[in-house]
Parts: C-alpha cells; structure tokens; sequence
C-alpha cells in the first residue's frame, strides 16, 4: 500500500473550502502555492539578501532565541549522546542579527548552523502578517516565521492545526499519524528542546542512535513531502512531523489554532489530569475506566444517550451554550476542593 | 407607569405590600445605588465603588450585586434577612413626600395578599412601615451627605477609574467597567490640612470604608462561582466518608 497525501491547488482556495476540504478531513493536506504571490516569497526568490532586506523593513530590534551549532552537527538540532543536554547552544539575538549571520554563512565550506524558530510576527516584525496574509484565515490567528541554515528538526507533534507556508528554500516533512505514537520511541515530555516531545526512533540517523524495533514496523508509515517557496502544508494538531531544511537559507511562515475548539480549555489539560488519576491504578482497574471514557469522551458507541430523546439529554446535551460552562464550573471547584 | 400618593391611615389601612428581596420584584441588580451612611454596613459585604449615572454623568456611590446584567448574588441572603439590603432598594415602593411617606400604587409590591399589612388594627404604623419610615429619616439628608462627599473628593482629584477583572469557573473572564475608587496614591500625598479637614468631616473614615470594600470583590466572584455549581448538585458525586 502506497500512503500518499491529498494536495490540492492553494490559488483561489475560499473560507468555506479551506475548511471543508482541508480542515474537516482531520488529516495534512498539501497547499501547492498557496503563498506564491506573498511579497516575502517573491524576495526570497530573488536571492537571500533580498529576503534579509525585506524582513528588515519590518523589524523592531527585538530580540530572539537563536540556535547556534557547530558545523560538524550538520544542522541537526538534537540531544546530546547521554539524553541530558543538547548539541547546540541558544542565544538571546537581535532578529537581523540573526539573519545576517545566516546570509554570511552562505559562502562558508564549513559554516555554522543558525535557526530562529517560531518568532511571533506581530511583536517582532509589525506589519508583516498583513502584507504577506491568508484572506481565508481570520485575523485572529497570528502567524509566526522560522529561519534558518540548513536544518533537521526531530519528529515532534503540537497540540494546534497547524498551516505551514515556506516562504524561502525548501522543506521536507516526514509525518507520523497521531495512533502511531507507541512506535515512534517519543522522549521524555520534560527537557525537551521546543517545548513538545521527540520520536527518538524517527529521529534516529541510523544504529549509533538506539535499536527501535517496534518502529520497525510503522516506518513504512511515513508519509513525506516536500515543499518549495509558496508551497503549504496543513498539518492537523497530534500529526508527528520531522521537518528538514534543504536549501542553503530556508524560511516559514506558520500559523497555529484550535480548528474545533469549544471553549477555553485544550485536550491536553485533560490528558494530564486524567495521567495522574489512572495512570498508576490496576490494570483492571485501568480497562474499566477506558470503558468508561470510550463511552462519555471518545463515544466510540455513538452518543451515551442516543436511547433517549434529545430533551432529556440534560448535561450530556450539545456543549453550547451552557453545558460546556457548567461542567467546566464543577470541575474547577472539584479541583479546589471547596 | 407610576401612581405616586401620601400614605394615608385611613385610605390605606388595609393596604398590604410585599417588602421582601425578589428579582420579579427589582431587585435583580448587579449595581445599586447607596448612601455614606450605609457604608459600615455595606463594608462587611460588598464592593462600594462610584460608578457615573447614564443620563445626568454625575458620579454616585453603589455596591456591586453581582457581575452579569440583571445578576443580584444575595437576593437568598436579604430574603433570610442575613445580609443588610442596601436602603434604596428596601424603601421601594416608597418614596419621600416632606415629611410624609408617599406610595406608588402601581408598582407590583402593593397590593399583594401575602404582603405586609402598614398599618396595625389601632390604625398605627406596622413595624415594616416604621422601618421605612426610619429609612427616609437616614436617607434624605444621607443624599446630601454623599453628593458633598463626592464633590469634595473630585476637588481633591481622589477618584479614579478601577480595573475590576474576574476570571470565573466557568472559562468566563469578566471585565467591569465604569467604576470607579478612591485613588490611593493621591491620597497619600494630601497636603496634611486637606487629611484634618477629610478627617474632620469623616470623609476619611468614608474613603477607608471604600478602599477595604475592595477586597470583597474576589468574595463575590466567588460567590458567582459558588451559584454555577447549582446546574451541575448531580455531578458532584459522594465522598467516601470515615470507615466506622
């Protein structure tokens, strides 16, 4: 079996489209120039000191975290051997600075790698988001932009939907369905180095790096893509992505939301709390409350009152517009315990 | 529609009103209005904060009732007579008349058969009338009182906008706006004439009252919290008790 992605032609995409077609489905979809016509993109296409210029343009002088390694890591950012430090080094730099470096680097045999990863635009560079926008995404959702040399960020997932738009080089994505999880090898959720978990198996160069074998078995499972500039990628929130920076300097724009958010609260507050309730209780004990979830929260039967009429549905009824506040005031007071 | 007229012993000597704290009744209110002479009682309860009137953007003192329009957290309170009920609402349906007592004869508390009789069978004032009646005797000048006291507050600039946010239980954020305190740090730097003069007149005590009424807002966001649990007494389970 041959796993591809959908793709579909990102000119003339509408709201309603994007949300249908692309958002519902759950699944990545590939966005073929959608942000072609962006002014960043046409710049970057010109030649990176054009980039460098035009971003400039918008800058404030703020500063950002920055990932400096050494040439001989080749722009994998990773774990040191023993799992408890990292093979680069971060430091606080000035956006442009940052850039400058990376346009020096450029020349260099043996250059440093540089990456500047999930800048807010609207604080960094103001003005920049409406030049360069996605008419169908509200303007709620701020983007941020990535830059970098070339780079291999490990297998990681967030808990947004995600819609990544290279703006400059090129980007593969090596993606890992959200149930493949138990294969993948994921690290520890603490020392981490941005925040979400890695696939060490995934991110694994070869036999040096560990013995996965369970991995083994899903590797076959990757779906891969490569994008150039004004290429998109829409990749829903729990999708596993590896994302590896091919050309010399590299850039993104990504935009991060909850596409089926009911209210204020995110899945994963949930999965901690319930982590720490069953995690440690008996096996038996365990299997009767996975029926119980089953049956309330993932309603893999349906919904737990489909065998009465919606009128008596009370509290199980829809989440809006007063369910969801109700609960969520009992489950707080719960939680304090008053 | 109104239909105000003096209170008369032999008109209405039969006449019954319902005094008692009820939404259906106006009562439901989440900022009302009071007079300094109440603020010791106030204090022990509510926010008293100034707030400006919608027509006239003259500033008055109020208590805060609740968050949400219409929203009143005590009215189980006032109805046991627990909680004092601020004046401008326990006179209602009265009204001053000089010296006399006025009634409205419209309003839906009048006339009401599990009402409060106003006069006894000798033809004298029930308790609940002499209430009111003693209300009046605090509030008429008490009206006074507070509009001096704000004016000589805004001369001395001591009021300020206050920025009251709650987050609640429900994911809710709240932001109150149009109220206003007393500004602390003004105060501080009062020439010490101006601080014998406020204290003299016991505008100091009054401005105390305002700033320790502050800490009573988280009470009442968490009163708010403690009513949203009422759509949800099924959920909250049963705790194991002591093994006995």
């Amino acid at each position: 079996m041959t796993l591809s992605l959908k793709e579909i032609a990102g000119r003339d995409l509408t709201a309603q489209r994007f949300q249908r077609e692309v958002v519902e489905g759950c699944q990545p979809v590939i966005l073929r120039g959608l942000v072609a016509d962006w002014p960043v993109a046409q710049a970057a296409l010109d030649s990176p000191a054009r980039l460098r210029d035009y971003l400039a343009a918008f800058d404030v002088g703020g500063r950002v975290e920055t990932y400096l390694g050494a040439p001989a890591i080749g722009g994998k950012y990773y774990y040191s051997p023993d799992l408890k430090g990292f093979n680069f080094e971060r430091r606080m730099m000035k956006l442009l600075e940052a850039l400058q470096v990376m346009v020096e680097s450029l020349d260099q045999p043996q250059a440093p790698s540089v990456y500047v990863g999930s800048v807010p635009t609207g604080e960094t560079l103001p003005g920049f988001a409406s030049a360069n926008a996605i008419p169908f995404l509200g303007q709620g959702v701020s983007p941020r932009i990535w830059l970098g040399t070339r780079s291999n960020v490990s297998c990681h997932h967030d808990t947004y939907d995600n819609l990544a738009c290279v703006i400059a080089g090129r980007r593969r994505f090596t993606l890992f369905a959200p149930e493949l999880i138990s294969k993948l090898y994921v690290g520890p959720i603490d020392n981490t180095m941005a925040g979400a978990p890695v696939s060490l198996a995934a991110s694994a160069d070869g036999p040096q790096d560990g013995d996965f074998p369970l991995f083994e078995e899903i590797r076959a499972r990757a779906l891969r893509v490569e994008l150039e500039g004004g290429d998109a990628l829409y990749l829903p929130k729990l999708w596993w992505h590896k994302v590896e920076s091919l050309a010399p300097l590299n850039g993104l724009v990504n935009y991060w939301w909850d596409a089926f958010s009911a209210g204020p609260d995110a899945p994963y507050t949930s999965m901690l709390l319930a982590m720490i309730t069953i995690a440690e209780r008996p096996p038996a004990e365990r299997q009767a409350w996975r029926a119980f979830f089953d049956h309330y929260v993932f309603r893999t039967g349906g919904h737990p009152l489909a065998h009465l009429p919606a009128e008596q549905h009370g509290l199980l009824g829809p989440l809006k517009p007063e369910n969801y506040a109700r609960i969520r005031a009992r489950v707080m007071h719960m939680l304090r315990g008053v | 529609m109104t239909r105000i007229v003096p209170l008369n012993r032999e008109v209405h000597k039969s006449l019954r009103v319902d005094g008692r704290a009820s939404a259906a009744y106006g009562d439901n209110q989440r900022f009302t209005h009071v007079i300094v002479n109440e603020f010791p009682q106030l204090v022990v309860h509510y926010p008293i904060l100034f707030s400006k009137d919608a027509n006239t953007g003259e500033f008055y003192c109020g208590v805060m009732l609740g968050f949400d329009e219409g929203e009143n957290l005590f009215l189980e309170e006032w109805r046991d007579l627990q909680f004092y009920r601020p004046l401008g609402l326990q006179r209602v349906p009265f009204y001053a008349h000089g010296p006399e007592v006025a009634i409205d004869l419209d309003h839906p508390r009048v006339g009401v058969a599990e009402g409060t009789a106003l006069f006894t069978e000798h033809g004298q004032p029930s308790r609940y009338l002499q209430r009111i009646i003693w209300a009046f005797q605090d509030l008429d000048p008490g009206i006074q009182v507070t509009r001096h006291f704000i004016a000589r507050l805004l001369e001395l600039k001591l009021i300020e906008p206050v920025d009251l946010e709650a987050e609640f239980d429900d994911g809710r954020i709240i932001n109150c706006d149009g109220l206003y305190t007393v500004n602390q740090d003004t105060l501080l730097r009062l020439p010490d004439e101006a601080v014998v003069e406020l204290f003299r007149r016991g505008y100091l005590r009054l401005i105390h009252y305002m700033i320790a009424s502050l800490k009573q807002f988280h009470v009442l966001a968490r009163k708010k919290n403690g009513h949203m649990l009422k759509a949800t007494e099924s959920l909250a389970g049963v705790r194991p008790s002591a093994r006995g």
